[in-house]
């Protein structure tokens, strides 16, 4: 599997990986900033409450594929999952995003309420991939 | 079009540009064959005569080295798109394994010759921190000329040796690699004179690990330990250094310092017995090198606080840690010309972040102010 991806992605499978998880960090912080559009908490950007809810659900599926498609390759890859430990780090990170984007869908589309938590929610999703951000394309950078 | 509309076309637009100037950054990736990909050696397993120089070269996108597990070679990391070249002029088995990826990365070489012409043979003592292996020797049997030496290599994860049953020679106990096997293990060298048949054991398993060596030919009087660095340097001195600071020479080798200052000086060892004494301005002295290979610290006795040097004396097959890197590192953008994503992808990588956490503090920066503001 480690070398199919390679090979699909011309030896350089770690380098699209290290640019699919920023596109996947910046879109958290895009969630962010328009989900505090959306509750009203904040009147930038000058667009509707409504238009803001479309432009987060947007990012939010775009954030939500790339991730998974970048968690597939970590799973399939050979590194980890426990040492050294910024990879365990990153481990608990990546598996604490997917159990808190689960709780959010839960809360959205099942429990049909507690919705004044999705704030909080929201900000450790967006913490949760700061976490993976760092553990991965921090020290990739750096080790450059 | 909708504001919402403008604004995800305008991001999209945002996040496709990136990708596709971050993809289309040169990734220096030349031609030619691939030795080194994320995580394995292509092959991982050759045979080769002695003398020939193998070169990896590191396609992959990540640093790696190629590291004897015996100790007697390491080419230190090899970036993306970079090579690194190693001469095998002893015959033997090479474990090697990359010191990144220790677990994941492992070869073998086998550097075939005629080991009754050869002035040094390699043996590997092997135990089961190697997968699938058992305690023992490799080669177990071997055939050497007189005055040759025998180098044990131990690439496993216990401590072993080679010892003579009759007690003609012993390598003393080779120290294991790191975390039981895991990292490079160390080697050692014994000389053997006398030509007969020797049964040897290792003494820490000597029911698992034994093996017979011949020797043949007329009893020499066996050579010093062989290296490859130089018999003999000179170091300058100044007033108040010693330049180089640091200097390599070969077991038994001649040292010489040449005093270029205006004040007396002297070189006068730290561990061991040796001094040159007072060298007046102008003059020189010279001292053979310690026989036992490492490093040996010593200072000017008149000028202790402000002149020290440090004699590095070689053991066979051991970098020279006064020289650059023996590793012909080429990089990518010497042969394309061309730069490797480095920079370009760190700056964009980490712009990326600053608008991720600048985007998010807002956010969160929001929620929190009605809060406030009811607590207040």
């Amino acid at each position: 599997m480690v070398r199919f991806l390679n090979g699909i992605t011309g030896n350089n499978l770690l380098l699209y990986k290290v640019i699919l998880t920023s596109i996947v960090f910046a879109l958290a912080g895009v969630q962010v900033f328009f989900a505090a559009r959306l509750w009203d908490v904040s009147s930038f950007p000058p667009i509707s409450a409504a238009s803001a809810a479309r432009v987060h659900r947007v990012s939010g599926r775009l954030a939500v594929t790339l991730g998974a498609v970048v968690a597939l390759t970590c799973l399939a890859g050979p590194a980890g999952p426990l040492s050294p430990t910024r990879v365990l780090l990153h481990s608990i990170f990546g598996t604490a995003v997917f159990v808190i984007l689960t709780v959010k869908f839960a809360v959205l589309k099942v429990l049909r309420s507690g919705g004044n938590a999705l704030p909080y929610i929201g900000t450790a999703l967006f913490l949760g991939f700061a976490g993976i951000w760092a553990t991965t394309v921090a020290d990739y950078v750096t080790s450059r | 079009m909708t504001t919402s509309r403008k604004l995800v076309l305008l991001a999209g637009s945002l996040v496709l540009g990136a990708a596709l100037v971050l993809t289309g950054v040169p990734a220096g990736a030349a031609g030619g064959q691939t030795t080194i990909v994320n995580f394995d050696y292509e092959p991982n397993a050759q045979s080769v005569a002695v003398g020939t120089t193998i070169t990896w070269t590191n396609s992959a996108d990540r640093p790696h080295t190629v590291t004897d597990r015996g100790g007697t070679f390491d080419t230190n990391p090899v970036g993306p798109h970079q090579s690194a070249s190693v001469t095998f002029t002893v015959p033997g088995t090479y474990h090697y394994f990359c010191r990144i990826n220790p677990s994941r990365m492992n070869g073998v070489i086998t550097v075939t010759g005629d080991s009754t012409g050869a002035a040094v043979n390699r043996v590997e003592a092997i135990d089961p921190a190697l997968p699938g292996e058992r305690l023992r020797f490799n080669p177990d049997t071997l055939t050497v000329k007189a005055g040759s030496t025998v180098l044990v290599a131990n690439v496993g994860g216990k401590p072993h040796t080679l010892a003579a049953d009759d007690g003609s020679f012993d390598s003393g106990v080779v120290a294991p690699g790191a975390e039981g096997g895991r990292f490079a293990g160390t080697n050692a060298s014994v000389v053997l004179t006398k030509p007969g048949i020797y049964r040897f054991h290792c003494d820490v398993h000597p029911q698992a690990m034994t093996g017979v060596i011949t020797v043949t030919g007329p009893t020499q009087p066996g050579p010093a330990p062989p290296s490859d660095a130089a018999r003999q340097t000179s170091v300058s001195v100044v007033d108040f250094a010693f330049q180089p600071g640091q200097a390599s020479v070969a077991p038994g080798g001649k040292v010489t310092w040449r005093n270029g200052g205006d004040a007396p000086h002297t070189a006068t060892f730290d561990d061991v017995a040796l001094d040159t004494g007072t060298v007046l301005p102008g003059s020189s002295a010279s001292l053979p090198a310690p026989q036992k290979p490492g490093s040996y610290s010593y200072r000017c006795a008149i000028h202790p606080g402000r002149m020290r040097g440090v004699l590095v004396v070689l053991g066979q097959n051991v970098a020279d840690p006064t020289q650059p890197v023996a590793a012909r590192a080429q990089t990518a953008a010497a042969v394309t010309g061309r730069r490797g994503p480095g920079g370009a992808l760190s700056g964009l990588v980490l712009g990326t972040a600053v608008v991720a956490a600048f985007l998010a503090g807002f956010g969160i920066a929001m929620f929190l102010r009605p809060r406030r503001r009811r607590g207040g």
